[in-house]
């Protein structure tokens, strides 16, 4: 009797020891391999491109114009519904999924390649995010609530320490080392040396984004990224393919299908406004559409970024090259439709040309200038004899060095098409090229004060949920969480410009 | 000649058991103190296992020997002994037990006991109050017939109810009720999921529909807590406790059917118009999908159709539409019983016809069960049975259905010209439909769709096979020492295809096609129970016992979608072009140990106390175990002190109890996803929800107490309980911070109190010998408050829909349930602000309209008895609550509603209209403009919920002994025929022609405040037959 219920006893309450394998969802795993979740990382910045690149960014940078009554991003007005989705991804997908990563492999040397590779899109992706919003919990990121914010200026010092180390620690040659399959990595194809000119380049480009603000620093960090090996030439380049079986938003989409931009008038109108002739990439990359009473005009006119209430006919100006030859723009016709680009080969020349204007570097900055261009004409896909008619049309560098500089900024404004993000941080740190304020001024329901250009993006309504207390002290508030704050690199107002230049850049 | 085959048979068996005696042959008549005779009444040779019963004219016959004493025994009465001596005919007027009426009902675990001796509420519902209406659906059945237990229907016939009993505890909805059979945990699990937004979808009622309504001896609702302390974490929310009928010892050959044929019409439709019909602003148009034309003049119009037609209201498109459904059943059972055991056979066909064509649910049940001693210390208990249920298409509620698109049709469209809905044209099903294209295969899209043609379009249909049983040993050490041993099985596979014939002009990529999933499910319950009582002295008897239980259950699914199909002659899966599957295993495994004890004083001071520990295998290991416990006191006053004559009984009863709650399977473990993606690479993500690492079970307390009471000789019984429930540690899934790598996170969250009162009451106001009156109230009430939230959060949402603009939330504080949307803005005269257009100004930010929470909800039944006639009614109402319609607002934007006639239809200036500056309005508007603003205006729409409607009512007849012994010697024991009806009318309602409850699109918390397009309710009428042999 005893026995029996002893007997019962064990039977009832032993074995829970399996509960946990009970309660594990068998259909999915606790150890993803790394190429299932580094495909996903390098993809994430392309999700929802519309939302939280093309109606800010894109329409900051004045590469493209709004055409939709009721989109108020154009002037000003921040969507959290928009905004948010880029925001979350970064954190919630792709952090999560780099932390991921990170915990389950960092610990094997084996993976170590791996590992710096992974920490070289990670800098990326933290430089882009600090872009658009300044401060960011930075430095205790985890799976955890209540991380403080950290200052740009010491997560920039913390991203160049962790660019060098991770270039530096790239063994190439090491061939016992795990070695990812090229079609998961979507960037180089696991081609490790691009990696690493991808991560010095990377590191020219931070160090001259804050050459304002610090530029000990900044030039130290110049220098030393150009000499450990720069980008080299248009295979080098950084860009993220769409997969036209995704639920991305292309830029196609906008552009042609769903009649939501059009090409920016500031854009277009450079076509035109830096030599005599029309810039021989304005054909591949725009053009009306054939539907527009304006196809097979003379010349292109884009719309004005700004509006509040849309001229009727909006949608008959320039538009994207429906049948471009351009990839970077509509994809290979095959499995990918879109590449959002992440870091041109023209852009790292430009860099250069800025570092050698800057006399840290002995290199010609007009010559770096006229490689940048054609660069850009090289990758876009105009023939080199066109490209080489209008860049010797192109004036040299001449006159102050704001002069110089603006010049400079221009052409690279234009070669860094479509980039927007990196467009837009251009502007906001040396002013130039000379863009407009939106044409039916700075929306009230905005956080930027009239006649004011913007300068950054609102933490989401979403960072303010309960953990407000982790935000910057003076952002803290919906008050003073304003889109006309300044970052930490960008030292000048443009409203200071003084016959088209600045006294801000030197 | 039968009945004295069996008889002699009988005998026989006894005769082989025991040796023989100087044996006499004993007759008589049991009757009550009124003289009416007992059937049923249990006569035993005391200490033997020798005995008979009544039959139904209270006659029994036993052969004993003269110095035996005969024991007359049956509930509710006091038991009589009489020496047997040289008596050949002892006639017996039993007693009816005043003291105490010795009800006994049955508790958790299975466990019979007399009611007096508990300390928590429990209603009982009995096999003819649930039978009495024919209803196939066991949960709907119920409705009204159990204090404080609400049901809400929607999908029509084979539609899921919301079972809510004592309101709604838990903010992660995981709110349902455990049901129980014969012991036996039985799954009510819907594998397909519940219509969540604008889109809405099927409702599939899921488990319930399993179980066969005839086969019901009594359903007892533990309604909370203290009486669902036993079942744990799975009884948290109540528990509904089915016993099935048995075998038992009776005078006929034990046979019984039932059958019966109802007829179901579409009876509550929205009001709609029908002055004006398809038109645009005051003018004709036969492309307008909408009602805003001229006045019906019934002059000859071009229709849409190209013919020249009278312009005038045709029929009602939607009752054209519906049929009358008609449902058949039949059931066969047979039981019998001996002193040793007892066996029940059923078979049961249901076969009910929906309102829609094609639209139908079938079932078969099939049930055997029996118990035996195989010896005096040992019983053998066993149940199997099988259940094939089968669903053909099953309707869309929302605003995708029948209802929405009729309801938003203009009244000048004929259903001729509607039906069949498509043409056949290069070699392609097409729809066609009124609109702008002159090509009529050219106009459908997603908000305007012929229902005609997707009555063809669209298929789904489903089946359930199902297999439920048990093994029960029960071991009799000692008459104090018991052992019970019992094994549990629930085991189905449920399969669902769906899909469209055609290429559809509006999905057309993935048209046609066909869907297919299957799920397999099964729950084992590996139990025992050990139980010593015993009676110390005269006063003090006591009981303990202690037991255990193993729950596993496994679920797994398949799901598979073809892609766009090939054509549409090729209706089959593997023709898809873009074959995509997933499957999914859930495991869940509860362990348990629990013990009970009760103590009663002088039989009327009862104290029980429960205890029971959970280790559930849907909790992180460190805190998967839990334990909670109840402790209750019963007294007898109307025992214990004197009382006036007029008071037969008066108990008061308190209890408080705990009960813990787990989460769901695999929820705490986050893993992995795997899948195809970027450049058809494997890709994996991090789960986005985060668990906290401590989370703990969800308990809730509950405080009741009750009160009981019976005056007049039992002709006024009532019962009175009032409760206070807490859940706190609320399990639910909470929106984080980006930042913390997470989108929301797994944990402890919130409290939740109900607070309620319960009274039944049954009242005898008449009772001869020939007629009998009663009636049977039954009213609850129940405040239900959100008493905390995680810091920050302002109010829980209940429901948030990217789709439609009412928001359901639940503030801190608060009644939960608040009905938000926007309201007119007004000035403080309470003029509507209009705009520069002259239309009504929309609140900035949604306000509060409602509440979903009812006063009280209560039901008043009627028997009366004459001879052998007896009526039931059945009166179901709700007190307070509200409910908004979406059914009427897409109505009025489509200008179809009485309400868009209420300001005449030539331009008018908005009432009471007034410009923000103050300035008075001297823009007009036409009607169409203004009453499609007001369509989004959500306070327009809100209707009070109250309703009384009259649930059901049933006449029936049985036929008189005298005719029944006439036919074929006696073989007929019982012949009774009713006429019965559900949901005939409703005394009184505010909604628009729509009823308040059954309007829910599905069975959460929140879908309770919106009416939308459900699909029509249904009145049944019919008749039933019921012989017993």
């Amino acid at each position: 009797m005893r026995k029996l219920l002893i007997a019962i006893f064990f039977v009832t309450v032993s074995c829970t020891e399996n509960f946990e394998e009970i309660n594990t969802n068998k259909n999915a795993v606790t150890a993803p391999q790394p190429g299932q979740l580094f495909n996903r990382i390098v993809t994430t910045p392309v999700f929802d491109y519309q939302r939280n690149v093309n109606l800010f960014a894109d329409f900051y940078s004045q590469y493209w114009a709004n055409t939709v009554s009721s989109f108020e991003s154009g002037r000003y007005e921040y969507v959290d519904g928009w905004a948010f989705t880029g925001w979350n991804a970064f954190f919630v997908d792709e952090l999560a999924n780099i932390k991921s990563l990170q915990d389950l492999y960092g610990d094997d040397p084996f993976y170590s390649n791996l590992m710096q590779v992974l920490e070289i899109w990670e800098v990326s992706e933290w430089a882009r995010m600090m872009a658009y919003y300044g401060d960011l919990p930075y430095f205790e990121i985890d799976f955890a609530s209540k991380v403080p914010y950290n200052s740009e200026r010491d997560i920039y010092y913390d991203l160049f320490d962790r660019l060098n180390n991770a270039v530096n620690a790239i063994d190439s040659s090491d061939t016992s080392q795990y070695i990812m399959p090229s079609a998961e990595d979507l960037i180089y194809g696991w081609d490790l040396e691009k990696w690493k000119r991808f991560g010095n380049s990377m590191r020219l480009r931070l160090a001259i984004r804050i050459s304002n603000i610090d530029p000990g620093k900044a030039q130290t960090e110049a220098v030393a990224a150009i000499n450990a090996g720069v980008m080299q030439s248009n295979t080098d380049v950084a860009h993220i393919p769409a997969w036209v079986n995704g639920f991305y938003d292309y830029l196609r989409n906008m552009a042609i299908f769903w009649d939501n931009i059009r090409a920016s008038k500031t854009f277009i109108d450079m076509m035109y406004s830096q030599t005599s002739m029309e810039d021989p990439r304005a054909r591949i990359w725009f053009d009306y559409k054939e539907s527009s009473p304006l196809f097979g005009s003379e010349r292109l006119e884009g719309v004005a970024n700004g509006y509040n209430i849309l001229p009727a006919d909006a949608n008959d100006f320039t538009t994207m090259n429906e049948n471009t030859t351009y990839i970077g723009f509509t994809g290979d016709d095959a499995e990918i439709d879109h590449y959002q680009p992440v870091m041109l080969y023209a852009e790292v020349l430009f860099l250069q040309a800025e570092a050698a204007l800057r006399g840290w570097t002995g290199g010609d900055a007009t010559s770096l200038m006229q490689e940048g261009v054609r660069a850009s004409m090289e990758f876009v896909g105009v023939e080199p004899a066109a490209a080489s008619t209008y860049i010797e049309e192109l004036p040299a560098l001449a006159g102050s060095n704001e002069a110089q500089l603006k010049q400079l900024i221009t052409q690279k404004y234009i070669s860094n098409f479509p980039n927007g993000r990196e467009a837009w941080v251009d502007f906001r740190r040396t002013d130039y090229p000379d863009l407009t304020l939106p044409i039916d001024g700075v929306s009230s329901a905005s956080t930027v004060a009239s006649g004011t250009y913007v300068k950054r993006i609102r933490y989401p309504d979403n960072a303010f949920n309960v953990e407000a207390d982790m935000l910057p002290s003076n952002q803290n508030t919906i008050d003073t969480n304003r889109m006309d704050n300044k970052l930490w690199w960008d030292t000048a107002d443009t409203k200071t410009k003084s016959n088209g230049l600045m006294n801000s850049n030197f | 000649m039968t009945k004295n085959v069996l008889k002699l048979l009988f005998t026989l068996s006894i005769l082989c058991c025991y040796s023989m005696k100087a044996q006499t042959v004993v007759n008589g008549t049991v009757v009550d103190s009124s003289g009416i005779p007992l059937p049923g009444v249990n006569v035993t040779e005391k200490g033997t296992a020798n005995g008979a019963s009544t039959d139904f004219d209270g006659n029994y016959s036993l052969s004993v020997s003269s110095s035996s004493i005969l024991v007359f025994s049956y509930v509710g009465f006091v038991p009589q002994e009489i020496t047997v001596g040289n008596k050949k005919t002892i006639n017996v007027t039993l007693v009816e037990n005043l003291e105490a009426l010795d009800e006994v009902v049955v508790t958790a675990l299975g466990i019979k006991k007399e009611k007096k001796a508990l300390a928590y509420a429990v209603q009982e519902v009995n096999s003819e109050t649930i039978t009495a209406a024919a209803n196939p659906n066991v949960a709907s059945s119920i409705q009204g017939k159990a204090a404080g237990v609400n049901i809400t229907n929607s999908g029509g016939i084979a539609g899921k109810p919301r079972i809510d009993i004592r309101g709604a505890s838990s903010l992660s909805g995981n709110d349902q009720l455990l049901w129980v059979i014969d012991g036996v945990p039985f799954s009510t699990q819907e594998f397909s999921s519940d219509a969540q937004d604008l889109f809405g979808g099927n409702s599939n009622g899921g488990g319930f529909l399993d179980i066969n309504p005839d086969d019901i001896e009594t359903i007892s609702v533990l309604k909370g807590g203290p009486a669902a302390a036993l079942y744990g974490a799975r009884g948290g929310n109540g528990v509904v406790l089915v016993t099935t009928k048995s075998g038992k010892r009776s005078q006929g050959l034990g046979i019984s059917y039932t059958g019966s044929t109802t007829f179901s019409e579409a009876g509550f439709f929205l009001d709609t118009q029908r002055d004006y019909g398809q038109g645009i602003n005051g003018v004709y148009d036969p492309s307008s999908r909408v009602a805003w034309g001229p006045r019906f003049d019934g002059l000859e119009r071009v229709a849409w159709t190209g013919e020249s037609l009278p312009y005038q209201s045709e029929s009602n498109l939607l009752e054209d539409f519906t049929r009358t459904g008609v449902s058949t059943r039949h059931a066969l059972t047979f039981t019998k019983g001996s002193e040793q055991g007892n066996f029940k056979v059923l078979v049961s066909k249901d076969d009910t016809e929906g309102i829609y064509e094609g639209q139908a649910l079938e079932r078969l049940n099939f049930d055997f069960k029996a118990a035996y001693d195989i010896n005096p210390w040992l019983n053998v208990d066993a149940k199997v049975s099988y259940i094939n249920t089968k669903g053909f298409q099953r309707p869309t509620i929302g605003r995708y259905s029948f209802v929405s698109f009729f309801n938003t049709m203009p009244a000048n469209i004929r259903t001729r010209d509607l039906s069949p809905g498509f043409v056949f044209e290069d070699n392609k099903t097409k729809e066609i439909l009124f609109g702008p294209s002159a090509n009529l295969t050219e106009n459908a899209n997603a908000d305007n769709r012929n229902p005609y043609f997707l009555q063809t379009q669209t298929f789904n249909r489903d089946q359930r096979n199902r297999s439920f049983g048990y093994l029960a040993t029960n071991v009799k050490f000692s008459e104090a020492l018991r052992l019970k041993v019992k094994y549990g099985l629930d085991i189905y596979r449920y399969e669902q295809i769906s899909g469209a014939r055609f290429e559809d002009q509006i999905f057309f990529n993935n048209t046609p096609s066909i869907n297919t999933s299957e799920s397999f499910f099964k729950e084992e319950n590996a139990e025992f129970l050990l139980s010593y009582n015993k009676d110390l002295n005269e006063d003090f008897t006591f009981g303990i016992s202690a037991g255990g239980n193993q729950m596993r259950r496994g679920i797994e699914s398949l799901n598979a979608s073809s892609g766009k199909l090939d054509s549409e002659t090729t209706l089959f899966l593997n023709a898809g072009t873009n074959i995509q599957a997933n499957e999914q295993f859930t495991d869940e495994e509860i362990h348990s140990l629990y013990g009970f004890g009760d103590v009663s004083y002088k039989n009327y001071l009862f104290l029980n106390a429960t205890i029971r520990n959970d280790w559930s295998s849907t909790l992180p290991t460190s805190n998967n175990s839990f334990l909670y416990s109840s402790v209750g006191l019963s007294a007898l006053i109307s025992e214990m002190v004197e009382m006036p004559s007029w008071i037969d009984y008066l108990k008061v009863r308190g209890t408080w109890a705990e009960v813990g709650k787990a989460s769901t399977p695999q929820t705490t473990n986050p893993t992995f996803n795997v899948f195809l993606s970027n450049f058809n690479l494997s890709q994996s993500t991090t789960p986005n929800e985060g668990v906290d690492p401590n989370l703990d079970p969800e308990i809730s307390t509950t405080t009741e107490f009750g009160l009981e009471f019976r005056l007049l000789e039992n002709r006024l019984n009532f019962d009175v309980a009032f409760y206070d429930e807490r859940t706190r540690n609320q399990i639910a899934s909470v929106p984080v911070n980006s930042t913390s790598l997470f989108s929301s996170l797994l944990t402890n969250v919130g409290e939740i109190s109900n607070k309620g009162i319960e009274v039944s009451a049954n009242i005898v106001p008449i009772k001869t010998e020939d007629f009998n009156l009663g009636l049977t109230l039954n009213f609850g009430t129940n405040k239900g408050v959100i008493e905390e939230l995680p810091d920050g959060t302002e109010f829980f949402p209940y429901f948030a829909s990217n789709t439609i603009i009412e928001e359901v939330r639940g503030y801190v504080g608060e009644r939960y349930g608040d009905i938000y949307g926007f309201k007119y803005q007004r000035d403080d005269q309470g003029n509507v602000i209009v705009g520069a257009d002259g239309l009504p100004v929309t609140t900035t930010e949604k306000e509060k309209i409602g509440n979903i929470q009812a006063d009280f909800t209560g039901s008043i039944g009627l028997n009366a008895a004459y001879k052998g006639f007896s009526l039931n009614a059945l009166f179901v109402m709700q007190q307070g609550g509200d409910i908004y319609s979406l059914t009427e607002a897409e109505a009025t934007s489509s200008g179809n509603t009485p309400k868009t006639l209420t300001l005449g239809r030539d331009p008018f200036f908005t009432p009471n209209g007034i410009l923000a500056d103050g300035s008075s309005n001297t823009t007009i508007v036409s009607a169409q403009s203004y009453w499609q603003t007001v369509s989004n205006i959500s306070e327009e729409f809100l209707y009070d919920a109250s309703f009384m409607k009259l649930g059901e009512v049933s006449l029936g007849y049985s036929l008189p002994k005298s005719i029944l012994n006439s036919f074929g010697n006696g073989l007929l024991s019982d012949v009774r025929f009713s006429v019965i009806g559900r949901n005939l009318f409703y005394l009184y309602r505010n909604t628009p022609g729509t009823v308040p409850d059954a309007g829910v699109f599905n069975s959460s918390v929140g879908g309770q405040a919106f009416d939308f397009s459900p699909v029509p309710v249904e009145r049944t009428y019919g008749f039933s037959l019921n012989v017993k042999f």
